[in-house]
């Protein structure tokens, strides 16, 4: 009767919802366990020697990222992608610094890139099917210009231990922002 | 009489001028210092301007030569006689009596006022101080500065000098010196970009009257003294007339680390107009000078070497140069030069095999870390166009990595490509390189080993490839993908595998543990003693598709007819890949057929069962990567019953017992109804019951026959008055009293007259107890 209907309907309804949204939850998993990886591998990383306090700066990361919730889930995708390209751009340049363990590095490198490339197979695929309209907004040159400033730091400071440790310790405030970006992926 | 005849004026023609004073000296000097004159100057016009003794001033006198240093005024023409009246009054710098100064012939001055310019101002006689053969002769013109302070009076500072030389008397020449020149540079800069052109500007070039072109000589008359400069007006002046205007269509193109700034330079080029622009970014707070852009002759220059954040908003602003004048500046509008900037042809390089063609790609701009596209190194993809050169069937490659091979190629074969550079996370596409081509090399001996496959055994990887040839030897090196994300060569980043060298065998066992967590290329090659292989093709592994896969947890809802099956997520480490399915199978209990579903969601429903039947379920996963779908075992099976019937008639059956017992109220309402409607349980008291008796009640109720009605009251007792209608013949009824209660009986039996009254009084009081007829 008309009640068995009603229940098809609904679950056809969650079907497609639910399809649509599952690449994202899974995203989200996916996501969170990387960032807590590389934050854990970001710790074991040569701690903070006590003498550079002086060194810490604010590198003005963008505003509109930290409170991200009025974030569309591509724009989301889309920053987390590009944070953690930079950050992967940033680390890969410690290779001929001596102060971090080069096993450490390379893991977190790993890690790093294992969580672009489903990040990227993932656009890859929301963006051609939706036909996005790319964002006008400065927030991608802003994230850039931030990573412009630490990327000027550390040539400024001949890449020191110092100077580094600083990168360091911006380097794991970055994954709590991604944090607050993958919880966008939420519905 | 020589005369002295000073043109002020403006670049522009008829400008106003700031405050109304404007003031002219002439004067010889024999080496006293300018300061010192100067300072005698300002004192002067301080006491002028402050006593404001306009009458001194105003005079009409022609024939006034000399001119005391205090009286002032002289040789003004009588259009253009003006007592000094600023109202703003004048501020002088070097206020106070001045030096006296060295000896120093007489000074003329006029003061002038003047509201617009050009102003022009013969000295109709020169003094016996001024006089041919006179060697300094200096004119100053003073102008108040426009004050930028709203209260603050405005300064007056010595605009412009110029020293004449005039000429002896025969001799009907001047020569004009170069002319020292003052500019009131030093007076606050408006930043209004639509203000005219500044007062100091005009006059602190040495335009108006006075020339810069250093010993012009003009042959001029003695008689009327045109200015020096009055001669040769025609050439500067016409030219200065017309003040120098601004670039146009200022373009800024940024094209990899080429910037460029273009514009139209609306001046013509005979002259000497070049060009200078500014920058200036949101972090700075003053305009920089722009490095190349500085004097520029063109149309366009070259800023590349510019170090700044690419990412901040920068405005560039440029204007024309001549000599001492300047124009206006044109701000180009903000923008980021990150986003203006547009991706060039990548180079490429390539590398011949003999079946394979090796790609090197290097991202557009410099290859040194200043480049704008630095930072976004690891993010490049490549598109390239390939195609052999005989058949122009043309194929796409896109390619994340800096070092890319394309196989299967037959040798000796030219093939050409051209490739552009793409920032697809900016949906930035670059334009196409030139097109390259290379000769694959003759068939190589020995051949590349081909097909190598991962495969997983105890806790060890295999590697196994195939091979031809028996008497060789391989080797297998690994490489870290992220290392094709950093251009350069790789050859360097590429490792040998320890158990896999000098291996005779099509495979190679070795450790899991070797390889963390991550992706990985594979590689092997050939080696007869003598030759070496080329490199096989690249496997790309990805060690925790290696790893066991668990299988998934399954829990379900039942409804009558389908069941929900919900599905988990896979777990640490496979949860990273979305690429994957579930197969799930499902048969009831008591059959054997199995039915398969395979979903992506988590979240499935199976339709079309029977209610009340047992149903099991077992899930497993499919990894779908590459060419390899990894799998995983099945879950146990998890068996739910489905419930019975459907809802609708469990509804009915529920529904209709209500429904009955609300029926069977309904129903004795009703009866309750008709019962009291047409058989009421009332009764009629005994009395009329039996009068009526022979009467039914039906007449009562039906008898609709109209007779004459008389009130009958029936007096039970004193208190209650009962009145029924009567319509049947009332006398003989009414004549029957309740012997109780009338009071009528045997009251009536009397009629004697002495009894009349008291009858009648009875009968008004029977009237009164009973108002009825008696008859």
């Amino acid at each position: 009767m008309a009640n068995r209907y009603i229940l098809q309907i609904t679950l056809l309804l969650s079907f497609s919802t639910v399809s649509l949204s599952v690449s994202y939850n899974l995203l989200q998993l996916q996501q969170r366990n990387s960032s807590l990886a590389c934050q854990e591998l970001l710790k074991k990383l040569k701690g903070k020697p006590e003498y550079c306090h002086d060194d810490s700066m604010d590198f003005k990361f963008p505003e509109e990222i930290k409170q991200p919730q009025q974030f569309r889930k591509e724009k989301a995708a889309l920053v987390i992608q590009e944070m953690l390209q930079n950050i992967l751009d940033i680390v890969r340049r410690s290779f001929s610094n001596t102060v971090w363990d080069e096993t450490i590095v390379k893991n977190l490198l790993l890690e790093l890139h294992q969580q672009i490339d489903s990040l990227k197979t993932l656009l890859k695929e929301k963006l051609e099917e939706k036909g996005i309209t790319w964002e006008d907004s400065k927030t991608i040159p802003r994230l850039k210009g931030y990573y412009w400033r630490i990327r000027r730091h550390l040539k400024a400071k001949h890449s020191s231990i110092c100077a580094w440790t600083v990168v360091q310790v911006e380097l794991f405030r970055n994954f709590s922002f991604v944090n607050r970006l993958t919880d966008c992926f939420q519905d | 009489m020589a005369q002295l005849k000073v043109k002020v004026q403006a670049r522009k023609a008829a400008t106003q001028i700031k405050g109304s004073c404007l003031f002219m000296d002439l004067e010889k000097s024999r080496g006293a210092t300018s300061r010192e004159i100067l300072n005698r100057n300002r004192d002067k016009c301080l006491h002028k301007a402050v006593s404001s003794q306009s009458s001194k001033w105003r005079s009409q006198d022609r024939n006034t030569d000399t001119i005391s240093s205090k009286t002032s005024l002289g040789g003004l023409s009588p259009q253009e006689q003006a007592p000094l009246e600023n109202s703003d009054g004048l501020l002088c710098p070097h206020s106070g009596v001045g030096k006296a100064g060295s000896s120093t012939g007489p000074v003329r001055q006029s003061l002038i006022k003047a509201e617009r310019l050009p102003v022009v101002r013969t000295i109709p006689e020169l003094s016996t101080g001024f006089g041919p053969g006179a060697r300094f002769h200096s004119v100053k013109v003073w102008i108040p500065s426009h004050s930028p302070h709203p209260g603050r009076r405005p300064c007056v500072q010595p605009a412009v000098t110029a020293h004449l030389v005039l000429p002896p008397r025969r001799i009907p020449s001047a020569t004009l010196l170069e002319p020292e020149s003052r500019t009131l540079d030093s007076a606050p800069r408006s930043t209004k970009r639509s203000q005219p052109a500044k007062d100091r500007k005009w006059l602190g070039r040495g335009r108006g009257f006075l020339s810069y072109a250093p010993r012009r000589r003009s042959l001029l008359g003695p008689t009327a003294l045109v200015l020096v400069a009055g001669a040769s007006w025609p050439s500067p002046a016409a030219s200065d007339e017309k003040s120098l205007k601004p670039p146009q269509k200022v373009e800024v193109s940024i094209i990899d680390d080429d910037f460029t700034l273009k514009w139209n330079g609306s001046q013509e080029s005979i002259r000497n107009v070049t060009f200078s622009a500014d920058y200036i970014t949101s972090e700075m707070d003053n305009w920089i000078k722009l490095p190349g852009c500085q004097h520029i002759t063109g149309s366009k220059c070259n800023f590349s070497s510019l170090d700044i954040n690419f990412y901040e908003n920068i405005t560039l602003r440029i204007r024309a140069e001549e000599e001492k004048h300047t124009s206006l500046w044109y701000h180009t509008d903000t923008f980021i030069p990150f986003e203006k900037a547009h991706l060039g042809p990548p180079e490429v390089r390539l590398e011949a095999e003999d079946k394979a063609i090796i790609i090197y790609f290097f991202r557009p701009g410099r290859k040194d870390d200043t480049s704008i596209w630095d930072m976004d190194t690891t993010s490049f993809s490549f598109s390239l166009i390939f195609w052999e050169n005989s058949a122009h069937t043309e194929q796409q490659i896109e390619t994340d990595h800096y070092m890319d091979k394309i196989y299967n190629l037959s040798p000796e074969t030219t093939y050409c490509l051209k490739a552009k550079a793409r920032l697809p996370l900016q949906n930035r596409s670059g334009v196409y390189s030139p097109v390259y081509c290379i000769n694959t090399t003759v068939e190589h001996k020995p051949p590349a080993p081909e097909n190598i496959e991962v495969g997983t055994q105890n806790q060890s990887y295999v590697l196994k490839w195939d091979y031809e040839d028996r008497n060789v030897t391989f080797r297998a090196q690994w490489l870290y993908a992220f290392s094709k994300l950093i251009p350069g060569d790789n050859l360097d980043k590429w490792k040998q595998i320890s158990n896999c060298e000098n291996v005779r065998t099509t495979y190679c066992v070795f450790p899991q543990n070797i390889f963390l967590k991550g992706t990985y290329f594979l590689r092997v090659q050939a080696s007869d003693g003598n030759n070496t292989s080329f490199w096989s093709k690249e496997k790309k592994v990805n060690t925790e598709m290696y790893y066991t896969i668990f299988p998934p947890d399954i829990s379900m809802k039942s409804t009558s007819d389908s069941l929900r099956v919900f599905v988990t997520a896979p777990k640490e480490p496979w949860n990273r890949f979305h690429p994957f399915i579930y197969e799930i199978i499902f048969w009831e209990n008591t059959s054997n057929t199995e039915r398969k579903i395979i979903a992506k969601e988590m979240d499935i429903a199976i339709p079309n069962l029977q209610p009340l039947r047992l149903y099991c379920v077992k899930a497993r996963w499919h990894l779908l990567e590459d060419e390899r779908n990894k799998t995983s075992a099945f879950s146990a099976a998890v068996c739910e019953q489905t419930k019975p019937g459907t809802f609708s008639t469990m509804w009915i059956v529920i529904g209709i017992l209500p429904l009955l017992v609300i029926v069977i109220c309904v129903m004795k309402i009703l009866q309750r109804c008709l019962n009291y409607v047409f058989f009421p349980a009332l009764k009629l008291p005994c009395s009329i019951d039996e009068n009526f008796s022979e009467h039914s009640f039906g007449n009562l109720l039906l008898s609709t026959s109209e007779e004459q009605t008389e009130k009958c009251f029936i007096i039970e007792n004193t208190q209650s008055v009962i009145i029924a209608e009567q319509t049947n013949e009332i006398d003989e009824d009414c004549k029957k009293y309740d012997p109780q209660t009338s009071q009528d009986s045997g009251n009536y039996s009397y009629e004697g007259e002495t009894l009349e009254s008291q009858i009648s009084e009875e009968l008004l009081q029977q009237k009164v107890l009973s108002p009825g007829m008696i008859s």
